[in-house]
C-alpha cells in the first residue's frame, strides 16, 4: 500500500517528506482501524446473465453489485456478466444515464435485464438553501455539479476546477501564484456571491480538498431568497461527502504535475536591446545619433561579451506541484463516516525555490443514529496552509527582471560574491527573488470548522422533524515578514574595489496576527406530507443566530542584527498597529420560512421569506424582510401532452417563473449610521498631523466621523427569472434555458449637491443609485453510447450585462458633457477612448493623410480615428470604444461558455473541458506597452515591430525600406486609451484534458484491491485567442506584472482499497 | 441495565440530547452589539485624557499661517516644493515662486468650518458630561473651545470679510440643505463675534495651560491682534460690499475704528506685568541686534512667550506677531 506514495519521494524537502510520512502513517493506521470495524464478505453460487439497453442491444460496462457489499463486477462487451451470490441477496445494476435496477437473486441462475434510460435524471436530488429538493419539482434556477464533474480538472484551486462547468457562473483565473488563490468569481455578473459550505457561510471554497466535495449547487434567482440580506449576488452551496453504509472504502487519489508558465513574456538579449536603443535614438525627426557602435554588437556576437539573461536567472522553465488525498467511507445501519485527509504542495517558478505553498486538509463527517428518531451529525474539518515567498512580491520581481538591461551582469565584475547594483532602479531581481538575501514573507492560515446537529423525527406527527445545529468556526492567521538589509555593489575597475550600496536598511521584522471566530446556531422544523388527491406539501421554519468576530494586530521592530525574530528587535521605533475595520463584531438574527406545494408534481409553487437583522445596521433599519416566490408547470405531465403522439419525444418539459426581493449588506461594515471618532486620528507627517504636541509630548487627536446617516440600509435587489427545463429522446437531450433580470436600488453614494461648507462636514453615504443586470444562461446535456463507447457532452453558456438605471450626478454644463458623463440608463464598464485606423504603411499614406499628422510621424505609427471628421484628433473624438476593459485592473467578460466532452471505452476514459469567454478586452501599460520603458530593457515581443530594414537607415528618409510588424517603431507608443492598445481578450481554451485507464476488476482482485485507475491530465494546455503574446485570462492589474497563469501536465492514480 | 425498558432508554437519550442542544444553542446574542473599533462620545468625554485628545485634534487643524502654511498649497503642507524667501509681510512663509495671492482653490473655507463644527460640538456636548469633571475644568475647556472658534473665524474674516456665522452644530438631514445655506454676516459682526468669544475665553481660561494650548493671556493677546485688524480695516479700508439686506460684507464703518482700537489697547493692557515685548537681544539703533532679536523670538525656548505650542516650528509665530502689532498701535 505504501507504494502508492512513492512519487512523494520526488519531493526535495526532507523535513516536509518526513512530516508527511508521519502523517500518512498515522492516517493509514487510523483508517485501517476503522476498516476493521466494518467489513463484510459474501460467497455463494454462480449466476450468469446479460444486460440490454431499451432497444435490446447489449450494454457493456454496467456495474453489477451485491447490495450491501462492495462486491461486484461489470458487464463485458457483449453485456454479459457472472457473479457469485446467495439466493437471499439482491443484485443492483447501475449504469450512467440509466435507471438503476434491483433484482432478488432467489433461485435464478441466469438473469436477463433490460435497463431503462434515466429519461429525466429527474429523480436526482439537488441541494438548495436549508434542504434538498427533487430536480423534477425545483422551481428556481438552480444549477449543480457533482464531484465526478469537478475532479476531472486538476488544479490547486477548487474555483479553477469549476470554470466552464456551471452555466452563468463566471470564473476567471488571475494568476497561478502559489497561495494567492486569486479569481474573478461571480454568478451572472452579480458580484461576490455568498458561499455556504455544509450549511454555514464560509470563505474557504477555493481551499477545499476537491475529493471531499459531494456537490456544488448554485442558486441563481429567487431560490437564493432564503438567504435574505446576503443573497443578492446569488448563493453557492457546497456540500461535502457523508459516509455510505457498507464496508469501508479506502480511496487514494494522487497527482504529480509540472507547471509551465503560460504566455510569460521574456526580455530581449543584448544584441536586440542595443538594436532597439539605437532605433529609438534614430527615431528623431531632428536627427539622431546611435549609442551602440558596430564594435559593441560584434563583442556580443563573437562571444567576447555575454548577454545577461535576467529572466532565466530568476524564473525556472517548470515547477512541480502535487496533490494527494486519502479518504475512507463506510458505515453500519446506525452510523456512517467519511474521513479524509489531503495534501497540496505547489512550488513557484522562482529558481531560488523560495516561493512555495503547502496545504493540509483534514475532514471527518460522521452521522450517528442514536435511536429510531434521533440522528446526530458531527462535521469537523481543518485546513492548514502556508505560503512562503521572498520579501519582495512576485510582481515586483517580475517587473525588475523585465527591466534590467542585458548589457549588465548580475554580479559586479562577474564576481558571485558581489550582487551588482542594477543600472535600472538600483535593483537586482536575483537578490529580490532570494529569501536568503532580501528576507521573506510567511503567510500561515488555519481554518477550524465544526458543526454538530441533531435531527429528531417527531414520533407522533408523521412528516415532522426538528433540527438543531450549532457551529463554531475559527480562522487564524499568523504572518511573519522579514525585511533583511543587504548590500549591492558597484565595481570600480580603476581601484579594483567594490562599493557597497545598502538596501532595505534598517532591516525589520513584522508579525501580523488575525483571528476570526464565528458561531452560528439554527433551530428548525421541517414538515413533509403527501395528502390524498396528489397534494404534496413541504414546509420549513427556521431560526438562525450568528456572531462573526475579527481581530488583528501587527507588530514591527527594526533590527540591528540579522536575526529574524521579533525578540531581537530594537527598542527604538517599535510599532504596533491594527488594520482598518478591525476589530469587528457582527451579530445576526434571522427568521426563515419556506413552503412548497405541488399538485401531482404538475403544478409547483414555492414561497419563502427571510427576516434578517444585523448588529451593523442602524437601529432604525435593523430588520429587513426578503420574500421570494416561484412557480413551475410541468406541461409534459398534462394529459393532452401525454396523449399527443407528436410530442412523445419529449420526456419532460417544465416552465419556471420566479421573483424575489433580496439584499446585500456587504457595504455596511463601516457602521455609516454611527457618529463618533476615529481614534487615533488619521494624519500625515507632511500634511495635517494626526495630533498635536502639548507640553512637549505628542497627543493623538480624536477625529470626528462627521455626519452619520441613521437611515442607511442594505442594497435591495429584485430578481426575476424565467426558465424552461427540457428532457427529450429518452435522455439524449437535456436543455435548461434561463433568462433573468436583477434590479438593484439603494446603492450607496453621496449626493452631488453637497452640503454647504458652513456645516463643516461632508454628506454621509446614502442609498441613492440603482442598476440592472440582465442576461440569460443555457445548459445542454447529451449522453449516449456507440457500441461500448459511452460518451457525454455538456455545454454551458452565460451572457450578462449590467447597466446603471440612475447614478447620482450634478447637472452637466452642456449636452456633450452630459452625453459623455451621464451614466443613467447606460451600460457600465463602457470604455471611452479613440478608435484606431491601423498603422501607416508607407510615406505616401502619411503624406496623403486626411487628418493632421505630426512631423514626427513615421511608417508604422498608429492612426487614431478622426471620429467627428474635423481633420484633427482631439478630445472631441473620444467615444465609447470597448466594454469590459481590463486596464491596470480586473475585468470580467460579458459572455462565458464551457463545453465538457467525455467518454469511456472499456477501461479507458477521456474527459476534456473547453472553456472560454468573449466580451472582454485588455489594455496593457508600462513595460507591456512601451519597449525600453523608463530606461529599462524591452520585452521580446517588441521585436515584432515596424522598423527600417537597414538598422542604420534614417526612418525619416522617404526612400528607407521598411519591415512591417505588429508594433510601431521603437519610440512610438500606442495610446492606452485607444483601440491601438486595447485588444480583445476573447478566448477558447482547453481548460483540462484527462485520459485514464482503469484496470480490469479481475486484475484488481488479483492484487488485492477493489480498483485502480491511472491517468494523465493537462491543464490550460491549448489556447485559441486573437490576443498576441499574452495570456487572455491574465488581467492587466498591477501594471500587468502579475505572476503568470500556468499550464500543468500531470500524471496520477486513483486506488480503491 | 437489562431491567430497563429499551423504549425508556431511547426516550432518555432523546430528551437528554435535545435538552442539552437546546440549552447550548439558545445562548442569546445581542443585536445592539456596538463596533469595538469606533470611539464614542462616552469614551472621549469621560476623562481629561479624552478631552485632551479632542483638543489635540482641534489644535492640529487650527488655521494658522505658520511654518506649515504655504500660500500656494494651503494650511497643512510641510512639504517644501519650491522654497523662496517670503515676499509679503503676511506670508511669512515659503514655497512661493514670486509675489502672489493665496491660492483661492484651496479648501481653507471648508477646513475652517470643520474646526468650527468641532468647537461648537465640544461646547454643546461637554456640559452633558460636566459631572465627570470639576467646574474649573469645564469652564477652562469651554473657554478653550471659544478660543479655537475665534481663531478660526479670524482666519476666515481675514480672507473673505464677512462670512456665515455658525455658532452651533448644523445637522443633516434634520435640517434641509436649503436651511443650511446660511447667508454671510457683515464683517463687523464677525469681528464682534471674535471679540466676544475671546472675552469669554479670557474669563474662563486658566492663567497657565499646557505648552501648546491657549491660556488666559493668549486669548487677551489674540484679541488685541484681531481688534487691531478690525480697527485698521475700519479706518483705512475703502472696499464696501453690501448685500441685499444691507449687511456690509466687506469693510467696517469708519466710525467704529476707535472702538476697535480701544478694544485692542484694552486687551493688550491685560498683559501688563504678565508679558512684555520680546526684547532680550534688542538694542536701540542696532539693526543687527533687532534682526537677531526677531530671529531669537522663534528659537529661544526660554522666552516667556504666550505659548500655544511648545513646538517652535508651529504656532509661536502667532504670538511672535504680537510685538509688531502692539508697536503699530
Amino acid at each position: 500500500m505504501y507504494e502508492n506514495f512513492t512519487n512523494y519521494d520526488g519531493c526535495h524537502r526532507i523535513r516536509y517528506r518526513a512530516k508527511i510520512k508521519g502523517m500518512l502513517q498515522c492516517c493509514i493506521t487510523a483508517l485501517l482501524f476503522l476498516a476493521m470495524c466494518t467489513s463484510a464478505f459474501a460467497q455463494g453460487s454462480k449466476i450468469t446473465g446479460v444486460v440490454n439497453d431499451e432497444h435490446g442491444q447489449p450494454l457493456p460496462g454496467v456495474s453489477v453489485k451485491l447490495k450491501g457489499t462492495p462486491n461486484g463486477t461489470t458487464t463485458n462487451v457483449n453485456g454479459q456478466f457472472n457473479i457469485n451470490a446467495e439466493p437471499s441477496q439482491t443484485l443492483v445494476f447501475s449504469f450512467l444515464g440509466y435507471v438503476a435496477q434491483e433484482v432478488n437473486v432467489g433461485d435464478q441462475k441466469s438473469i436477463t435485464i433490460k435497463l431503462q434510460p434515466n429519461a429525466t435524471n429527474m429523480n436526482e436530488v439537488v441541494v438548495v438553501g436549508y434542504g434538498t429538493q427533487r430536480k423534477a419539482t425545483v422551481t428556481g434556477s438552480v444549477a449543480s455539479v457533482t464531484n465526478s464533474e469537478i475532479v476531472t480538472t486538476k488544479n490547486e484551486n477548487v474555483l479553477n476546477m469549476l470554470a466552464g462547468k456551471v452555466a452563468g457562473v463566471r470564473i476567471t483565473q488571475n494568476t497561478s501564484e502559489p497561495g494567492s488563490f486569486s479569481n474573478a468569481f461571480d454568478i451572472r455578473g452579480f458580484g461576490n456571491p455568498l458561499v455556504v459550505i455544509d450549511g454555514i457561510p464560509r470563505d474557504n471554497i477555493s481551499r477545499l480538498d476537491p475529493n471531499d466535495i459531494e456537490s456544488v449547487s448554485v442558486l441563481k434567482d429567487a431560490s437564493a431568497a432564503i438567504y435574505g440580506v446576503r443573497a443578492a449576488n446569488g448563493v453557492v452551496i457546497v456540500t461535502t461527502k457523508k459516509g455510505k453504509k457498507g464496508a469501508v472504502d479506502l480511496n487514494y487519489s494522487g497527482t504529480y504535475g509540472w507547471q509551465v508558465p503560460a504566455y510569460m513574456p521574456k526580455p530581449v538579449g543584448a544584441v536586440d536591446f542595443m538594436t532597439l536603443v539605437n532605433e529609438q535614438l534614430l527615431h528623431n525627426v531632428n536627427g539622431g545619433q546611435v549609442k551602440y557602435t558596430d564594435a559593441d554588437f560584434a563583442a556580443y556576437k563573437n562571444g567576447s561579451k555575454t548577454s545577461t539573461d535576467w529572466y532565466s536567472q530568476v524564473f525556472a522553465k517548470s515547477a512541480p506541484q502535487q496533490q494527494h488525498n486519502l479518504n475512507a467511507t463506510g458505515g453500519t445501519d446506525n452510523s456512517s463516516y467519511f474521513v479524509s485527509m489531503g495534501i497540496t504542495d505547489q512550488d513557484g517558478f522562482f529558481k531560488s525555490g523560495d516561493l512555495n505553498y503547502k496545504k493540509y486538509n483534514l475532514r471527518s463527517n460522521i452521522t450517528t443514529k442514536i435511536n429510531k428518531n434521533l440522528t446526530i451529525d458531527v462535521n469537523l474539518s481543518g485546513t492548514i496552509e502556508q505560503k512562503n515567498q521572498p520579501y519582495q512580491d512576485a510582481w515586483w520581481i517580475i517587473r525588475s527582471f523585465w527591466r534590467q538591461v542585458p548589457t549588465q551582469s548580475i554580479y559586479a565584475n562577474n564576481n558571485p560574491a558581489y550582487l551588482n547594483n542594477g543600472e535600472v532602479d538600483g535593483s537586482n531581481p536575483v537578490a529580490m527573488a532570494d529569501a536568503n538575501v532580501d528576507g521573506y514573507k510567511q503567510i500561515a492560515n488555519k481554518w477550524l470548522q465544526s458543526s454538530v446537529s441533531a435531527t429528531y423525527n417527531v414520533p407522533f406527527v408523521p412528516g415532522l422533524s426538528a433540527k438543531g445545529l450549532y457551529n463554531y468556526d475559527y480562522y487564524f492567521s499568523s504572518n511573519k515578514v522579514y525585511q533583511r538589509s543587504y548590500n549591492q555593489y558597484n565595481y570600480d575597475a580603476n581601484s579594483n574595489s567594490y562599493n557597497a550600496i545598502a538596501n532595505q536598511t534598517p532591516g525589520s521584522i513584522t508579525r501580523q496576527f488575525y483571528e476570526k471566530p464565528s458561531t452560528l446556531m439554527q433551530l428548525s422544523l421541517n414538515y413533509a406530507k403527501q395528502f390524498k388527491g396528489g397534494h404534496n406539501i413541504t414546509a420549513l421554519g427556521l431560526y438562525e443566530e450568528s456572531e462573526r468576530k475579527g481581530d488583528n494586530f501587527n507588530a514591527q521592530r527594526q533590527l540591528s542584527l540579522p536575526v529574524d525574530q521579533l525578540s531581537a528587535g530594537n527598542a527604538l521605533n517599535q510599532t504596533a498597529t491594527v488594520d482598518a475595520t478591525y476589530p469587528y463584531d457582527f451579530v445576526t438574527k434571522s427568521f426563515v420560512g419556506r413552503v412548497n406545494y405541488d399538485y401531482k408534481s404538475k403544478y409547483l409553487v414555492e414561497f419563502s421569506f427571510r427576516d434578517d437583522a444585523n448588529s451593523k445596521n442602524s437601529p432604525l433599519k435593523r430588520w429587513g424582510f426578503f420574500p421570494g416566490a416561484s412557480a413551475g408547470w410541468r406541461i409534459s405531465q398534462e394529459g393532452f401532452w401525454k396523449n399527443a403522439k407528436a410530442l412523445s419525444f419529449i420526456d419532460d418539459l417544465k416552465i419556471r417563473l420566479s421573483y424575489a426581493k433580496l439584499g446585500d449588506d456587504d457595504k455596511l461594515d463601516a457602521y455609516q449610521y454611527l457618529t463618533g471618532y476615529n481614534y487615533p486620528a488619521s494624519g500625515d507627517n507632511n500634511r495635517l498631523p494626526p495630533g498635536s504636541v502639548f507640553d512637549g509630548t505628542f497627543v493623538n487627536g480624536a477625529q470626528s466621523r462627521g455626519i452619520a446617516n441613521p437611515y442607511i440600509f442594505w442594497f435591495v435587489a429584485k430578481t426575476y427569472n424565467a426558465g424552461i427545463d427540457l428532457q427529450a429522446w429518452n435522455g439524449l437531450l437535456g436543455l435548461t434555458v434561463d433568462a433573468f433580470r436583477r434590479d438593484r436600488s439603494g446603492l450607496l453614494d453621496t449626493r452631488a449637491d453637497n452640503l454647504p461648507g458652513v456645516v463643516g462636514a461632508g454628506l454621509p453615504q446614502e442609498n441613492l443609485n440603482s442598476d440592472r443586470a440582465q442576461g440569460f444562461d443555457i445548459e445542454i446535456n447529451h449522453r449516449y453510447h456507440i457500441g461500448s463507447f459511452n460518451y457525454f457532452v455538456k455545454g454551458t453558456f452565460g451572457y450578462t450585462r449590467t447597466q446603471w438605471i440612475s447614478k447620482v450626478h450634478s447637472a452637466y454644463g452642456n449636452s456633450q458633457l452630459n452625453w459623455h458623463n451621464n451614466n443613467d440608463n447606460r451600460y457600465n464598464n463602457i470604455f471611452w477612448g479613440y478608435g484606431a485606423n491601423g498603422q501607416f504603411q508607407n510615406y505616401q499614406q502619411i503624406l496623403n493623410s486626411p487628418q493632421y499628422v505630426s512631423r514626427n510621424a513615421v511608417v508604422g505609427d498608429y492612426i487614431l480615428q478622426d471620429w467627428n471628421g474635423d481633420g484633427v484628433i482631439n478630445d472631441q473624438d473620444v467615444h465609447p470604444i470597448a466594454q469590459n476593459v481590463s486596464n491596470n485592473n480586473y475585468s470580467v467578460p460579458s459572455t462565458t461558455f464551457g463545453l465538457t466532452l467525455g467518454g469511456s471505452y472499456k477501461g479507458f476514459d477521456i474527459n476534456t473541458v473547453w472553456q472560454g469567454a468573449t466580451g472582454i478586452n485588455v489594455s496593457y501599460i508600462e513595460q507591456l506597452n512601451i519597449p525600453l520603458w523608463g530606461g529599462g530593457s524591452a520585452l521580446n515581443m517588441f521585436m515584432d515591430r515596424y522598423h527600417p530594414t537597414d538598422p542604420k537607415a534614417d526612418p525619416y528618409d522617404p526612400n528607407t525600406a521598411w519591415t512591417p510588424g505588429t508594433f510601431a517603431l521603437t519610440g512610438t507608443t500606442a495610446n492606452t486609451n485607444s483601440l491601438s492598445n486595447i485588444h480583445s481578450a476573447a478566448y477558447v481554451r482547453l481548460k483540462s484534458a484527462e485520459i485514464g485507464y482503469s484496470i480490469p476488476a479481475a486484475a484488481a482482485k488479483k492484487v488485492g484491491i477493489k480498483g485502480a485507475r491511472i491517468f494523465v491530465n493537462g491543464y490550460n494546455i491549448l489556447t485559441i485567442t486573437g490576443l498576441k503574446y499574452l495570456d487572455p485570462e491574465h488581467p492587466s492589474a498591477n501594471y500587468g506584472y502579475l505572476y503568470p497563469l500556468d499550464k500543468i501536465y500531470s500524471i496520477g492514480v486513483n486506488v480503491k482499497l | 441495565m437489562l431491567n430497563y425498558n429499551p423504549l425508556q432508554i431511547m426516550k432518555k437519550y432523546t430528551y437528554t440530547i435535545l435538552a442539552f442542544l437546546l440549552c447550548w444553542t439558545t445562548a442569546c446574542k445581542k443585536l445592539d452589539t456596538l463596533p469595538p473599533s469606533i470611539v464614542k462620545d462616552d469614551d472621549v468625554f469621560a476623562t481629561a485624557a479624552g478631552i485632551q485628545a479632542y483638543m489635540s485634534r482641534m489644535y492640529s487643524e487650527l488655521p494658522i499661517e505658520d511654518f506649515r502654511y504655504s500660500p500656494e498649497r494651503g494650511l497643512n503642507m510641510f512639504w517644501i516644493i519650491s522654497p523662496t524667501s517670503a515676499t509679503t509681510g503676511e506670508a511669512l512663509s515659503r514655497d512661493q515662486n514670486g509675489s502672489m495671492q493665496e491660492n483661492t482653490g484651496l479648501s481653507t473655507w471648508g477646513d475652517c468650518y470643520r474646526v468650527i463644527r468641532d468647537a461648537n460640538y465640544f461646547a454643546e456636548t461637554l456640559p452633558k458630561y460636566a459631572s465627570n469633571f470639576t467646574n474649573d475644568q469645564v469652564n477652562n475647556w469651554l473657554g478653550e473651545a471659544r478660543f479655537v472658534r475665534a481663531a478660526t473665524y479670524f482666519a476666515l474674516v481675514k480672507r473673505y470679510g464677512g462670512v456665515p456665522l455658525v455658532d452651533k452644530v448644523l445637522n443633516y438631514p434634520e435640517q434641509s440643505i436649503d436651511e443650511l445655506k446660511i447667508p454671510r454676516s457683515s464683517e463687523e459682526k464677525i469681528y464682534d463675534f471674535i471679540g466676544t468669544d475671546l472675552d469669554y475665553a479670557y474669563t474662563n481660561l486658566p492663567e497657565t495651560n499646557q505648552a501648546g494650548r491657549a491660556s488666559k493671556y493668549a486669548a487677551a493677546g489674540f484679541k488685541s491682534r484681531a481688534m487691531l485688524y478690525a480697527g485698521t480695516i475700519a479706518k483705512y479700508n475703502q472696499i464696501t460690499l453690501v448685500d441685499g439686506s444691507g449687511n456690509r460684507l466687506c469693510g467696517i464703518p469708519v466710525a467704529k475704528a476707535v472702538t476697535y482700537f480701544k478694544a485692542a489697547y484694552d486687551a493688550a493692557a491685560l498683559l501688563d506685568g504678565k508679558y512684555s515685548l520680546y526684547k532680550k537681544a534688542w538694542a536701540a539703533g542696532d539693526k543687527n541686534a533687532q534682526y537677531q532679536n526677531y530671529v531669537n523670538m522663534f528659537f529661544d525656548a526660554s522666552s516667556p512667550k504666550i505659548y500655544l505650542y511648545a513646538n517652535i516650528t508651529t504656532l509661536n509665530r502667532y504670538m511672535g506677531m504680537m510685538p509688531t502689532t502692539c508697536h503699530a498701535s
